[in-house]
């Protein structure tokens, strides 16, 4: 039986489908997208996270860890250097402030289906289920596959986050299980995007194209305005005009940029690309309704 | 709001509170002109003299008339409860009422002279010094110790009532009269207490006589100031409410503007004569519909002039105010007179039971923003999730938790269990907090002394030694800290949680044997059933249902503590129980340790487990600690009525703390949950400040494991929710379908404090900006700026959730 490994599972998230859902975060994904708001799960194998917010300085971590693994950085930050830490957890556990959490459980499918049935009556009430997210959970499609089966013999749909690069094989097997799949877009262009994300469009296109061929249910399309990155009129443009093909498409998104995950890259010592980026509020895109025009499904924010 | 209902409710916020000293002077008086006569009946005299001799005020523009004292928001004074307190907090200890951290009043040197003159004659007779002059030493030592509190109603007055509204509005006083009248005929005076029945009989008769008198009073000064007045509208207005009060309560009102107007002079009427508070209204939305409805068929009334109507009534429920002692004050801070009103629910039928009424109310919530009365909204799995859209949306403009959510299905299971017959479930309504009780059926007894659960952990963990005083109450059986699992020191947490019951349970006793003999109320009486028929005082046992039980404070942070210490010493090995155990005797501060006192404060804090996560490392051991005591309160324990009449006459568990969790947590010290010594204890079964970490379904289902079977009493779940979580109108639907899913779990209720933490601090540092700033503080709402720093501080350390 396949294990899931998961960064975190989000309760009573409102953004991330209809109702209320549970949002089970997995680890791993192949783009390295510089705006990422979750780096922690970016890498497919476990790490240790430092929350500066929660450490009282005392350095504890630093005197158990048997393997020499935590580095003192300039801004405070004590990180664990996934290249030399043997997760034996002696730092998490010599935490007295819960600063260290170890990001990448592990979970059968039993337990993260007992996990989110605990919010089956919030999900009955409010027509709301469980929504995956990452990280990109295709990369996990075996547990994927299973834990949507499982779910939808206890009457609970499942939504899907997806960014798409992945091979298509796990997009056939998850997709059909899925009640609703946002998709996201970074840039259109395949040079652009390999800059942005470290990886080229190819994949990605081909795989929404599949979708818009083959798929039965909610799909949905999202775009992260990212300024002076991907918000030229022109990346916008074309974003939109790929949109406007997919038949379909029920619904297209912008989404702000933010920076909230920016302590976690201090945290996991990684550098924050886009430190001096100012994050956007929905009223600071109300200026691309004028696409709406273009599209013939509604364009949300 | 419409002009009038601005400008009344402008006047409102310009009173301050104060006191008036007419009753305190009427009543003294009269009690020495009769102190001879039996207690109904001099008590009904008394009563009679202060309703025909106090001030009567009529303002212009009111649609409601009728005053408790000579100004509004004034509170009379009631020394017949306690005098010591009203002596020393005049000579400045510990505040002069002026000086007063919180819940001010202020007084006039003429008053503050008959008030001093007449405390004379009750030097030696108050409740208060009957009731410590009957109390063994071992309760006097735990009430000194703050480990049971008793100081609220017995030094206070009654209250906590639902009279028959219902019955006022069809029959009139009158009719309830006359068959006081015809059933002290029945009684034959040679059959054993015959005699005492009639003097009571006699005091309702006369009680009656009061208030017919009084309104006829109001309606007179009506009379008087129409009169007076130039404009012909005004004139107009105040002769015909001069007629209503002629009318009504006396006879049965006949039109929705006199049923309203009815119902306010009988909730006035029971205020003058006890002094309690959480005299509250019940299904106000039903009992006042027909009238409604029958007006708007007539064509005599409008839904505008109605809503106008009801907020002339809740502005007047406004003007009511009680004076408390300023340790007692701390229980309850922010005005609070706990006037509970219900609507919504559902009727003997299972149907929905929302009705245009309902509406206004929920309307007048949300327009008046006002402290009382508490608007509580009945859920049951046909109310409509727009009424509910409805109600929320209110409660996020009125910003102090109005309307607050109640579940039908949980309380109707509690009654049923307690005996409450069938047709009468339902009507159930909250009264003062949230306490289920029947209107005009239901002996609230809310004289129960509090408990302070966790300090009897405290204790529990000093081998029943209470390290503030040194005093030893009952010593545990084995040395705590030789216990080799948390289930030992459960063990013995529930002998002395049984000990401190105990002694909870025999001051009730005690406390009713003095209620009896010196405190009898024959009006209030008459309009509970079946006071009359039995010729029973509600205090003796006349009601058809009773049960007793006072607040309770600290169950959360109990069993938070018992996790902990099974994680931390138990299950990790962290710490050994003597050394958990000295960092919480030294409050964390002994440094010399390994770990440190502060290290080990910060992993209990943040490293064990902690209700309101849906973790059952936590949700176990403060389900333990509910269900004995829940349980012991039902089962084991019955009241002085017991075997008088009512039903079911046990002990109920009440967890409506008020904010007695930020006064009960100053008396304990340090606790293995983290809480550091003197720090508020949690607030009802709401998860303990900061607690809360996987959001809003999660703290929802750990509530929904406690034994709510046994919350007759109540159990406040508080929840701060952001702007942004209810900011779309899909936001709002999830919120309720989140009290939905959560009330399928049989819990009680839960209230949401809408306001952001940033508007809360800028009150607390410009103040002057903020005059009706509204908060949710535990089973009510208070002007945020009226509380003590410390009961601000405890509501912005709340979680706030994000949706």
């Amino acid at each position: 039986m396949p294990m899931a490994r998961v960064v975190n599972v989000e309760r009573f998230s409102s953004e991330d489908g209809p109702g209320i859902r549970t949002v089970v975060f997995f680890k791993g994904c192949f783009l390295r997208c510089a705006w990422c708001a979750n780096p922690e799960s970016q890498r497919a194998g476990p790490e240790i996270l430092h929350l500066q917010r929660r450490c009282n300085g005392c350095r504890r971590c630093l005197a158990v860890c048997p393997a020499g693994a935590i580095s003192v950085r300039e801004d405070g930050a004590l990180v664990s250097e996934v290249a030399k830490c043997r997760l034996c957890l002696a730092c998490v556990d010599a935490c007295y402030q819960a600063a260290r959490i170890l990001q990448g459980n592990e979970y059968t499918l039993e337990a993260l289906t007992e996990l989110v049935l605990r919010d089956y009556p919030y999900y009955a009430t409010s027509g709301g289920g469980v929504t995956l997210s990452g990280g990109e959970p295709l990369l996990q499609a075996d547990f994927v596959s299973r834990f949507a089966t499982a779910l939808r013999e206890q009457g609970v749909g499942t939504w899907l986050e997806t960014a798409g690069a992945v091979p298509r094989e796990n997009l056939e097997q998850a997709a059909p299980l899925m009640q609703g799949i946002y998709f996201d877009c970074k840039h259109v262009d395949p040079g652009v995007h390999r800059q942005l994300t470290g990886l080229d469009n190819h994949e990605i296109l081909e795989n929404l194209r599949w979708l818009d061929a083959n798929y039965q249910g909610f799909l949905a399309v999202r775009y992260p305005v990212i300024p002076s990155l991907n918000d030229q009129p022109e990346a916008l443009a074309a974003f939109v005009k790929l949109a406007a093909s997919l038949k379909r498409v029920k619904e297209v998104w912008f989404l702000p940029y933010h920076r909230l995950g920016k302590a976690k890259y201090q945290g996991l010592g990684r550098l924050y690309a886009l430190a001096d980026t100012q994050p956007l509020a929905v009223r600071d895109l109300k200026y691309l309704n004028q696409y709406q025009s273009d599209l013939a499904v509604p364009l949300r924010m | 709001m419409n002009n009038r209902i601005a400008r009344l409710r402008q006047e409102l916020f310009q009173e301050k509170p104060r006191i008036c000293s007419e009753r305190c002077r009427i009543f003294t008086e009269s009690i020495r002109r009769n102190a001879m006569k039996p207690v109904a009946i001099r008590r009904a005299e008394a009563y009679y003299d202060v309703l025909d001799q106090m001030t009567i005020r009529v303002k212009e523009g009111e649609l409601i008339v009728g005053n408790q004292a000579r100004w509004p928001k004034a509170a009379p004074i009631y020394p017949e409860y306690s005098t010591q307190w009203i002596v020393d907090e005049l000579d400045g200890k510990p505040f002069r009422w002026e000086e007063r951290p919180g819940d001010r009043f202020y007084i006039d040197p003429e008053d503050e002279k008959v008030v001093r003159e007449s405390l004379k004659y009750w030097e030696d007779k108050t409740l208060v010094g009957y009731l410590r002059a009957a109390l063994p030493q071992e309760i006097l030592d735990a009430w000194e110790g703050g480990i049971i509190d008793e100081t609220w109603v017995v030094g206070a007055g009654l209250g906590n009532e639902i009279p028959d509204y219902r019955l006022v509005l069809e029959q009139g006083l009158t009719a309830i009269q006359e068959r006081a009248v015809s059933r002290m005929a029945q009684i034959d005076p040679k059959e054993p207490d015959g005699v005492k029945k009639r003097f009571f009989l006699q005091g309702v008769v006369t009680g009656i006589d009061a208030v017919v008198n009084f309104s006829n009073r109001v309606a007179a000064e009506c009379g008087r100031r129409a009169a007076r007045v130039k404009d012909p509208a005004t004139r107009e207005e105040l002769s015909q409410l001069a007629d209503i009060c002629r009318r009504v309560p006396r006879l049965p009102a006949q039109t929705f503007h006199e049923a309203v107007q009815s119902v306010y002079l009988i909730l006035l009427a029971v205020h003058l004569e006890s002094n309690g508070h959480a005299i509250s209204l019940g299904r106000f939305d039903q009992y006042l519909y027909p009238f409604y409805q029958r007006d708007i068929e007539a064509g005599r009334l409008t839904p505008e002039a109605a809503l106008e109507i009801i907020e002339c009534f809740f502005i007047k429920a406004n003007e009511l105010n009680k004076l408390r002692s300023w340790p007692d004050s701390e229980f309850f801070l922010g005005y609070q007179m706990f006037i509970n009103l219900a609507v919504g629910g559902q009727t003997r039928d299972g149907l929905d039971a929302v009705n245009p009424v309902s509406h206004h109310l929920v309307t007048a919530c949300r327009e008046l923003r006002l402290v009382t009365p508490s608007v509580s909204v009945k859920w049951f799995p046909g109310t409509p999730d727009a009424f509910l859209i409805e109600a929320l949306e209110a409660a996020i403009v009125h910003q102090g938790g109005m309307p607050a959510f109640y579940n039908d299905l949980a309380f109707i299971r509690t009654l049923r269990d307690m005996g409450v017959a069938e047709d009468d479930l339902v009507e159930w309504a909250p009264d003062g907090c949230i306490e289920a009780s029947i209107p005009g059926k239901w002996d609230f007894a809310a004289k129960g002394p509090w408990l302070s659960v966790e300090k009897v952990l405290e204790i529990t963990l000093n081998n029943g030694v209470d390290p503030n005083s040194g005093k030893r109450y009952l010593p545990t059986r084995k040395n705590i800290e030789e216990c080799q699992s948390t289930e030992e020191v459960l063990a013995e947490y529930k002998e002395q949680l049984a000990y401190f019951m105990d002694l909870q349970v025999v001051t009730e006793h005690t406390n009713d044997y003095v209620h009896c003999l010196y405190d009898i109320n024959p009006f209030r009486s008459a309009l509970v059933a079946d006071c009359i028929e039995r010729g029973l005082d509600l205090v003796e046992g006349g009601a058809v249902y009773s049960a007793d039980g006072g607040p309770t404070a600290g169950t959360i942070s109990a069993g938070d503590a018992l996790a902990a210490i099974e994680y931390v010493v138990f299950q990790k090995g962290i710490l050994t129980l003597p050394a958990l155990l000295h960092a919480c005797r030294s409050n964390f501060a002994d440094t010399t340790t390994t770990p440190s006192g502060p290290e080990i404060q910060a992993i209990l804090k943040n490293r064990a487990p902690k209700f309101g996560n849906d973790d059952d490392q936590a949700d176990h051991w403060v389900v333990q600690v509910e269900e004995f005591i829940g349980s012991r309160y039902r089962h084991h324990y019955h009241s002085s009525k017991y075997g008088k009449g009512p039903i079911p006459c046990c002990f109920s568990y009440s967890q409506t703390p008020v904010s007695g969790n930020i006064a009960f947590g100053r008396a304990v010290g340090a606790t293995p949950d983290g809480r550091g010594k003197g720090d508020p204890v949690n607030n009802g079964v709401s998860p303990a400040n900061g607690s809360e970490r996987n959001g809003a379904t999660a703290a929802c289902n750990s509530v929904g494991k406690l034994p709510s079977i046994y919350f007759q009493k109540g159990a406040i779940f508080n929840m701060r929710l952001t702007k942004n979580s209810v900011a779309s109108l899909e936001h709002r639907q999830r919120v309720v379908a989140m009290i939905k899913a959560l009330f399928g779990k049989y819990t009680q209720h839960i209230q949401f404090n809408v306001v952001d933490n940033q508007v809360y601090k800028d009150a607390r540092e410009n103040p002057a900006n903020y005059p009706d700033l509204m908060v949710r503080v535990s089973g009510y709402s208070a002007l945020f700026t009226s509380l003590a720093p410390d009961c601000q501080a405890d509501v912005l350390n709340r979680v706030e959730v994000d949706l």
